[in-house]
């Protein structure tokens, strides 16, 4: 019944709650000053047991009123005296003293059941109720005052039959009592030993999670103290970076200026000889910006200083602005210099059209350095969830165990192509590590003297067509 | 397009730095269309310059001992007769975000060392056409 009324809150708002159950709450309320809730719900089984058996005695009275004086039939006034006395373990019961209001009532409940045989001893139907006695002990006291009190009530009944002679054979009555009373120790038993795990495992997961949470707090702290010295070493190769470039600028600021004012005649003319070592001058020294501006750059995303962009970039256009900055190099050497977009891939794309253009420039400035005749190609293609872009030339080639290193940082092929071509070697460092950065990577296949190609793979993150429309609105040209 | 050597002529330009070899080519550089040049090699000593000369522009370095080109362009804007001054920091710092530093500190903007014939005087003419007042007297320039 209780287990219904407390079910109710979950189906049903409480202001809904059926007039009954709102009664047996009131009726079965524990104490205040109970707390645990353990206890508590001990306290509104008793209560509530106490209401089941007041109403039935209330019946049993008027049972007697009506057949009063009929043979077997408890006398109306004990019952009335009963009545009283459950009244008042019920009140009892609805104060802090539960454990006493059950003791009581099983005590008087076990008494008043031998009364009642003893007055009417033809009848051994009502030691039955003995039980009731052995029931409530199970579930509010111990197994062992269970225990107990089960011994006193068979030596009891076992007494009454001795000692009372005109009594009838109440021999299968004990055997009830000893048999449900034996599985209801058994029953309370195993609950208590399942209640028990129950509670140390909690406990044992409590205890776990606390060290857990220990070992957290201090994981925590390691981080902590982990990411404020990564910040710190971060910040010192940054502050480093930017006081090398400060102080490898300031000498090569004057070895540019002055050259280029002799150059530009503003400090007077000189001859062709004289003309011709400051050239060399402002060539070497322009050399020198160029590998600190490299050197910088690999430092920088090594640093992880570069930021990525991502925006539409019309891919047309990109191979237009590559074409005509590298058609030149064409025409010098020249070569055929052809582009190719394939007809699959979107009109534009998400992406750092900075970064990509350094990527291919870097990419074509080998190709046209590495080729004396034939024709250096530019191609885009599409692939599944990747798009390439593929440099092919018809220079040198790259010598089989050079692929190996030659996206390494300072490595050219050899001493002599270092002295015949020139360059960092940095270039294709930059363009392997940018294309890492936009999750992507760059592949190369050569063959001696026939070339080589060079493929940078990357994400391929097409734009929405609703969006790319609204770009190609806001950017008539 | 070739800018005419006059184009500076009876403009009073300082510029601060504390290395002379960046100093003398931003000087010889200016000097050449025209400019005349005064030089500071820190930020106390242009400070100083400008009280007995007001210059109609200045260009400065940014790191430099004594005062650097920070507390140079803090102190011009406190002051109410050098509020309006314009001046162009010059440095070989090339990190992102300085631009935007310098800017936000008062410069009128910023040019990148190393300084050569070729680009600076076209860069810092650039920079001086968007300065109102001097619109006009670059009016020659702008319509080259």
């Amino acid at each position: 019944m209780s287990t219904i009324a407390s079910s109710n809150p979950i189906t049903k708002p409480q202001a809904s709650r059926p007039f009954l159950a709102q009664l047996w709450d009131l009726l079965t309320k524990p104490s205040d000053r109970i707390l645990e809730p353990d206890r508590r719900q001990q306290a509104r089984f008793v209560s509530g047991m106490l209401v089941f058996i007041l109403f039935a005695v209330t019946i049993l009275i008027g049972n007697a009123l009506r057949q009063a004086g009929a043979p077997g039939s408890t006398p109306a006034p004990v019952l009335v005296f009963v009545l009283a006395f459950l009244a008042a373990i019920y009140a009892l019961s609805r104060t802090a003293h539960t454990e006493l209001a059950s003791i009581l009532f099983i005590g008087s409940t076990a008494v008043n059941l031998f009364v009642i045989h003893l007055l009417n001893p033809e009848s051994a139907s009502v030691l039955y109720y003995l039980i009731i006695g052995v029931l409530f002990s199970g579930i509010i006291l111990s197994v062992r005052t269970t225990a107990v009190l089960v011994l006193v009530i068979i030596v009891g009944m076992l007494a009454v039959q001795r000692l009372i002679p005109r009594t009838t054979d109440i021999s299968g009555t004990v055997n009830f009592v000893a048999v449900i009373s034996g599985m209801m120790l058994i029953f309370v038993q195993f609950r208590n030993t399942l209640e028990n795990t129950r509670k140390n495992q909690i406990t044992a997961a409590l205890k776990e999670v606390e060290t857990l949470n220990l070992t957290l707090s201090k994981t925590n702290e390691e981080l902590v103290a982990a990411s404020a010295l990564a910040k710190e070493s971060a910040r010192l190769k940054s502050e480093f970076m930017a006081t090398m470039s400060h102080e490898l600028r300031t000498p090569l600021n004057a070895m540019l200026g002055f050259s280029g004012i002799l150059l530009e005649g503003m400090a007077g003319e000189f001859d062709d000889e004289t003309r011709h070592m400051v050239v060399r001058i402002e060539q070497n020294s322009q050399r020198l910006l160029t590998l600190i501006n490299s050197v910088l750059d690999i430092a920088k995303i090594e640093a992880g200083r570069l930021d990525l962009v991502s925006a539409p970039m019309n891919l047309q256009k990109m191979v237009d602005g590559w074409h005509s900055q590298m058609g030149v190099l064409a025409e010098k050497k020249n070569l055929a210099f052809t582009t190719e977009i394939d007809p699959a891939l979107p009109a534009q794309l998400y992406g750092d059209s900075e970064r990509i253009s350094q990527v291919v420039i870097n990419l074509l400035s080998n190709a046209f350095k590495f080729t004396e005749s034939g024709n250096v190609k530019l191609a885009l293609k599409a692939e599944a969830t990747t798009w390439q872009i593929q440099v092919t030339d018809t220079g040198i080639g790259i010598p089989p165990h050079a692929l190996n290193y030659i996206f390494d940082e300072f490595r050219q092929i050899d001493g002599s192509s270092k002295r015949a071509y020139g360059g960092t070697g940095l270039g294709l460092a930059i363009v392997r590590n940018l294309c890492r950065m936009m999750e992507g990577n760059v592949h190369v296949a050569s063959k001696l003297g026939e070339g080589s190609v060079f493929t940078v793979t990357l994400p391929l993150k097409p734009v929405p067509e609703l969006e790319a429309e609204l770009i190609a609105e806001g950017n008539p040209q | 397009m070739t800018i005419p050597r006059t184009i500076l002529e009876g403009w009073d330009v300082l510029v601060v730095d504390d290395e002379p070899d960046s100093l003398e080519v931003a000087a010889r550089l200016l000097r050449h269309y025209g400019a005349s040049v005064t030089t500071a090699i820190n930020g106390q000593e242009a400070l100083d310059a400008i009280k007995l000369s007001r210059p109609r522009v200045v260009i400065s370095d940014l790191s430099m001992p004594v005062l650097d080109g920070w507390g140079l362009i803090y102190e011009l804007k406190l002051n109410r007769a050098t509020i309006d001054l314009p001046v162009i920091a010059l440095t070989a710092h090339a990190m992102a975000g300085d631009r935007q530093r310098a800017i936000s500190a008062g410069f009128h903007n910023y040019l990148v060392k190393p300084l050569t014939p070729a680009t600076f005087i076209k860069d810092l003419l650039h920079l001086l056409i968007e300065i109102p007042e001097f619109a006009e007297s670059l009016k020659e320039y702008s319509s080259v």
